[in-house]
């Protein structure tokens, strides 16, 4: 079958930044569907910020940012979007249940009516992919720093989205939640859906991705990750000096 | 059979006032709006005092109107000095607070310096003067906690959510922005109706420490809210209880030490349980 390359997400022009700054400057960018895509680029690059702007945390300064074609916000279900594990206030007194079905249903529109009945059935299944089920009733700061990115990840997959917007998934794991987030990427990519991660450690993109969008304030390289041992170090080389 | 009216009304308010700001502290404390919550009572006395100046209006409702008005406005400055990531966020919000109560101040010397009938009104602000409520109408405060109580309630989740993970609440949901200012907006409100009862130099004590009590002894968030009314309730009726008991202590502090006193003894006594183990 002839895969057709539609594009999950274009970039056009953007220039994003905060107060005077400038942080990105006139990006374009292009990625397919079906693909595990890796942002990687050094401290302050602008990695986060892009992925802020997509997800319309950021104000962009100028150009367009399109999903299937699409604004953000026509089409935000299908959108699952994992934030960084340090901005949330983890001593919240939650369960992972709950954090979970957070993501399952649009608690902004169902606020007086009871939970729907498919949102608790995403929530399990959500829970049981990340090996999360048996901690469904403990509270999210008993959990360690992997089992809380599994949770945040069970958050997303409960959406059940099409495109997955992860910002540092990979960052400070053990070595079980590295395995099962792998498994996870592997497994959205089987069933025709995308991953874009922002990802800090080049060492270990070839691991988890096939895809990478090199970033230091602007795309240094867009494409498939089966680039030799040599490209990738020269490519690297001209991102990170 | 005067009294027992007036006790009536006393106590009926303190419940519904101390149900009300038992959500507001809940929500403040989780959202870490405890600076905020000094910032609006404080932002309050400019509107007040100067609705008061110029139309010479002793009505109890114009004035709160007032108060709701520049509480916003600052509410809405603080908001959007945050946008700055140049201003440190404690300096802003310790200078907004500053402009509108000094703002406040030079109207209340006006109205003493001209000697204005009705400035005991505007103390009782300050100061805070819970008698002042039960001879107004009750009904009145009753019908406004009962909405406001209702909007709370219905908004739960919402809350949850949105305390938890703000970032991924605004991505996720698409009326969020209207929710989160709608519960900002109830939250001035109760705050305003309660400062005659509480005063706007203390209200802050009551926004913080009935939901930090409350934290240290609940493991869900329904609990939280649950336990930070019930402090807020009893810290009202302990208010009035004393101050009825001894004619000398006025209301307002007591109302205001009582939930700070309860988060200390809760405190000690977790640290007590935390050597133990």
């Amino acid at each position: 079958m002839i895969k057709d390359l539609k594009n999950v997400l274009s970039i056009s022009n953007l220039t994003c930044g905060y107060d005077e700054k400038i942080i990105l400057e006139n990006i374009a960018l292009d990625i397919p569907e079906n693909v595990k895509c890796a942002i990687v680029g050094p401290n302050g690059a602008g990695k986060t910020t892009l992925m802020r702007s997509l997800v319309k945390l950021h104000d962009k300064k100028n150009g367009k940012i399109l999903f299937w074609n699409k604004d953000f916000d026509l089409i935000k279900e299908k959108i699952a979007y994992v934030p960084q594990r340090k901005l949330v206030d983890w001593s919240f007194p939650i369960t992972v249940h709950e954090v979970v079905k957070m993501g399952a249903y649009d608690i902004s529109k169902s606020w007086f009516s009871k939970i729907p009945y498919e949102a608790e059935v995403k929530t399990i299944d959500a829970l049981n992919k990340m090996n999360l089920y048996n901690y469904s009733k403990s509270h999210i700061n008993d959990l360690s720093g992997g089992q809380q990115q599994r949770v945040f990840i069970a958050r997303a997959l409960a959406q059940n989205a099409d495109l997955y917007l992860m910002d540092e998934p990979l960052t400070g794991l053990d070595r079980t939640s590295e395995k099962i987030i792998s498994q996870i990427f592997n497994d959205i990519k089987e069933s025709g859906k995308t991953v874009i991660a922002v990802h800090h450690d080049w060492k270990t993109v070839k691991e988890y991705f096939d895809w990478i969008v090199l970033i230091n304030k602007n795309v240094i390289y867009n494409g498939p990750l089966n680039l030799s041992e040599n490209e990738l170090k020269n490519l690297l080389e001209k991102t990170f000096e | 059979m005067l009294i027992y009216y007036f006790l009536f009304n006393l106590i009926a308010i303190s419940i519904f006032l101390g149900i009300i700001l038992g959500f507001v502290s809940s929500y403040a404390v989780v959202r870490k709006w405890s600076l905020l919550g000094d910032i609006i009572s404080h932002a309050a006395l400019p509107g007040i005092v100067y609705i008061f100046l110029l139309f010479k209006n002793q009505n109890i409702f114009v004035m709160l109107l007032g108060g709701a008005l520049s509480s916003l406005l600052s509410t809405i400055f603080s908001f959007y000095i945050q946008r700055y990531k140049s201003i440190p966020k404690d300096s802003a919000f310790a200078l907004i607070l500053s402009l509108f109560f000094s703002f406040g101040i030079i109207g209340m010397t006006i109205i003493q310096k001209k000697g204005i009938v009705g400035q005991s009104i505007i103390n009782n602000f300050i100061y805070g003067n819970i008698v002042s409520f039960a001879s107004g109408n009750v009904y009145f405060y009753i019908f406004f906690s009962l909405i406001i109580s209702l909007l709370f309630y219905i908004s739960f989740q919402i809350q949850k959510c949105i305390a938890f993970d703000k970032v991924f609440s605004t991505v996720r949901y698409k009326n969020i922005n209207f929710w989160e200012f709608l519960l900002l907006f109830v939250s001035i409100i109760s705050i305003i109706i309660g400062l005659q009862a509480v005063g706007i130099l203390l209200m802050g004590a009551l926004i913080i420490a009935p939901g930090s009590a409350a934290r240290l002894i609940s493991n869900s968030y329904f609990k939280m809210t649950l336990y930070s009314i019930l402090i807020t309730v009893f810290s009202f009726l302990i208010g009035i209880f004393i101050s009825l008991k001894y004619s000398n202590i006025p209301t307002g502090p007591v109302i205001a030490l009582t939930p700070i006193i309860i988060f200390l003894i809760i405190k000690f006594f977790r640290k007590i349980k935390f050597k133990n183990l």
